[in-house]
């Protein structure tokens, strides 16, 4: 279900990365395009919150908070793809932690304090982007190998490892994060005064009346035994999750209980922690799902091995088929069966078979993506006849023009 | 450091944060813009595993002292210590309430305070309290009022863009339209410190008291009646009709 990064950061397919990406994005997109950001500065309790950081501001040009945050969106969507990731994710980042610094100057809850975990998370996958290779970095950088060195990946087994140190950091910092919450608890309440029995019951019971909103949560004060059980599974979970993280052992449960003690606090004290959803998300074990929806079909794949543009449009196939249910054949390998078919032309484009059915060109592609259910919608959208003709046109034109506008080295091989 | 006892550390620290915080306008800046220039050094010689192991050691460094040592963490750190303090029998809190005509009072909703947003009204409060003049208390009254005017009128109106808006972070004390169905024009402020003492247990209130320790009513009107008084209720509407001598009064209990 979740994946311990900081126990083996090794995984047999990058596609965990790739979802880390998305979804860090769509939480950064969801949380800051609602901020009304020139409201911030045009109150007459500006920087009530932190007049520590009002440099912060830019009181004479408040626009500017808006201008960021349509840049920080248009940055994120370019990072999601993986695209420039160091150029983008560090300038992502900073204009997160920035807009986190404005907010923070009238909000100085977890609200505001998870944006800086965000952008440190974005700096961590930056920071590794090189081991990110389910990316549009991923693919540019095969521009620097060389045609049979792609043709010898394409055709690899599928026992093969990534490393993510990108998602190792970050789950390491929420598990100190976690544990120093906890300690403080220990801390400052003097030994077990927070597991007290009268503790919790009367933090819920003083709330009731502080700030109302449903009674479901005096159950807590009816039945103090839930408190009590309560304080124990937040301390528990709370400092357990850095041993779980460290020591690899019970790790699933940890994580599973931090996403129950979030959604209790939100039960219970009405305060929502919905960010450490998100960052949570970002270490489920989205590669097993991917796996799950995979199709076993096989299918043999003819392509032309001279062609280094075609090679590359390859390579991400070749990563999301961890199931190893897709046959790359450069052409002078391919089955002499394929060949000999009626309307089967190896110069013309690249072919997918199926058994006695074969694909070409777009419809080979559209294949390959029916190859898994997560890509479904796609597919079927792929196959409306407007969205198919532009397709089929497309394909053409690339494969006509692919040795003078696309970097192949056809004429050059042959 | 060494041979200083661990419990002095903070305290050791506590010392040195008072001593910088003359100087926080240039350090808390420079912390920010410093931390995201080594950032930039460690992306940018992201071939240099030296470098980018320095960077991550120094990060888990820093993010351990301002966590456990250090009792405060420059932004871009931050320190969590989520409800750490142990309750005690006697609790004290303050809230903003909204006055009508009438002399109705009802708990502000805080996201009236950059409309259908939110901020720390406890940081609001204490400045207002402490820091802030009569005048500037007087500007932040009648925006609020003027806020809550606006907000009031899109209360219980759900338009797509606030049905997908991100979750709030507090779910308590929100404004519905039948709770304002009572209500006339809002014409005050006032910030109440309501005291709750309770039970050894912690499940029955002892006793409770509430004053008011700051009001405002820009326009010169003044309410119909006196502040009622001092009950607990678990309403947001924290003037409820006696019904039995038609004089309001706080409400009583749940």
């Amino acid at each position: 279900m979740f994946v311990n990064y900081v126990d083996d950061d090794r995984r047999s397919s990058p596609i965990n990365l790739a979802a880390a990406r998305l979804v860090i994005g769509v939480w950064v997109v969801w949380k800051t395009v609602w901020y009304d950001w020139e409201r911030h500065v045009d109150t007459p309790y500006r920087a009530t919150a932190g007049a520590s950081y009002e440099w912060a501001i830019p009181t004479a040009a408040p626009w500017l908070l808006t201008v960021e945050t349509w840049a920080l969106l248009g940055l994120v969507a370019l990072f999601v793809v993986g695209y420039r990731l160091r150029l983008i994710g560090l300038a992502t980042a900073f204009l997160l932690a920035h807009l986190g610094t404005v907010r923070s100057t009238l909000v100085n809850s977890g609200e505001s304090g998870s944006l800086f975990l965000g952008a440190f998370i974005l700096l961590f996958l930056t920071l590794y982007a090189d081991y990110d290779v389910l990316s549009v970095d991923g693919v540019r950088r095969t521009a620097d190998h060389s045609v049979e060195s792609l043709v010898a990946q394409l055709q690899s087994g599928t026992d093969r490892h990534y490393r993510m140190p990108g998602l190792k950091y970050p789950l390491l910092m929420l598990a100190i994060l976690f544990f120093s919450t906890g300690a403080s608890k220990v801390v400052r309440g003097g030994g077990l005064g927070f597991v007290a029995p009268d503790n919790l019951p009367r933090l819920v019971f003083v709330r009731s009346y502080v700030y109302p909103w449903h009674d479901l949560q005096l159950l807590l004060v009816d039945h103090p035994l839930i408190g009590v059980l309560g304080g124990i599974g937040t301390l528990v979970i709370e400092l357990g999750f850095l041993v779980a993280v460290v020591s690899g052992v019970g790790f699933v449960l940890m994580l599973v209980g931090l996403v129950v003690f979030t959604l209790s606090n939100a039960l219970v004290l009405g305060i929502f922690f919905v960010d450490n959803l998100f960052f949570f998300a970002l270490f489920a074990a989205f590669d097993r799902g991917y796996a799950r929806l995979a199709r076993d079909r096989e299918l043999d794949l003819v392509f032309d091995q001279h062609c280094q543009f075609c090679v590359r449009s390859l390579y991400p196939f070749k990563l999301l088929d961890i199931a190893g249910t897709v046959t790359f054949y450069p052409q002078s390998d391919a089955p002499a069966a394929y060949e000999g078919r009626a309307a089967v032309e190896f110069s013309r484009a690249m072919y997918v078979f199926d058994d006695d059915d074969a694909y070409e060109g777009y419809d080979a592609f559209r294949e390959l993506l029916r190859q898994n259910r997560l890509f479904d919608p796609l597919v079927w959208s792929m196959g409306l006849p407007p969205v198919r003709a532009a397709g089929h046109r497309l394909y053409r034109y690339v494969a006509a023009n692919r040795g003078r506008q696309f970097s192949c080295g056809t004429a050059d091989a042959d | 450091m060494i041979g200083l006892p661990v419990s002095r550390v903070p305290v050791v620290f506590g010392g040195v944060v008072e001593l910088l915080r003359p100087y926080s306008s240039f350090i808390l800046p420079a912390v920010f813009l410093g931390f995201f220039v080594a950032a930039a050094v460690a992306i940018g010689f992201y071939g240099r595993w030296r470098v980018r192991h320095a960077f991550v050691t120094c990060f888990f460094v820093a993010l351990l002292l301002f966590n456990f040592v250090v009792p405060m963490a420059p932004l871009p750190f931050m320190s969590w210590g989520h409800f750490a303090e142990p309750t005690t029998e006697t609790e004290t809190y303050f809230e903003f309430r909204l006055v009508d005509e009438s002399g109705r009072e009802v708990k502000m909703d805080s996201r009236l305070t950059i409309e259908f947003d939110t901020i720390s009204t406890g940081s609001l409060r204490r400045s207002m309290r402490t820091e802030y003049g009569d005048e500037k208390n007087e500007a932040i009254s009648r925006y609020l009022l003027s806020q809550a005017s606006v907000y009031r009128s899109q209360v219980g109106e759900q338009p797509l863009h606030e049905r997908v808006r991100y979750p709030s972070h507090s779910m308590t004390s929100v404004w519905t339209p039948e709770l304002l169905e009572a209500y006339d024009s809002f014409i005050g402020i006032r910030i109440y410190n309501m005291t709750f003492v309770t039970s050894g247990d912690g499940t029955d209130l002892v006793r409770y008291e509430e004053a008011v320790v700051y009001e405002a009513f820009p326009d010169g009107r003044q309410p119909a009646g006196d502040p009622p008084s001092a009950m607990p209720t678990r309403s947001m509407n924290r003037t409820v009709l006696d019904a039995s001598s038609g004089n309001q009064t706080a409400g009583v209990g749940a």
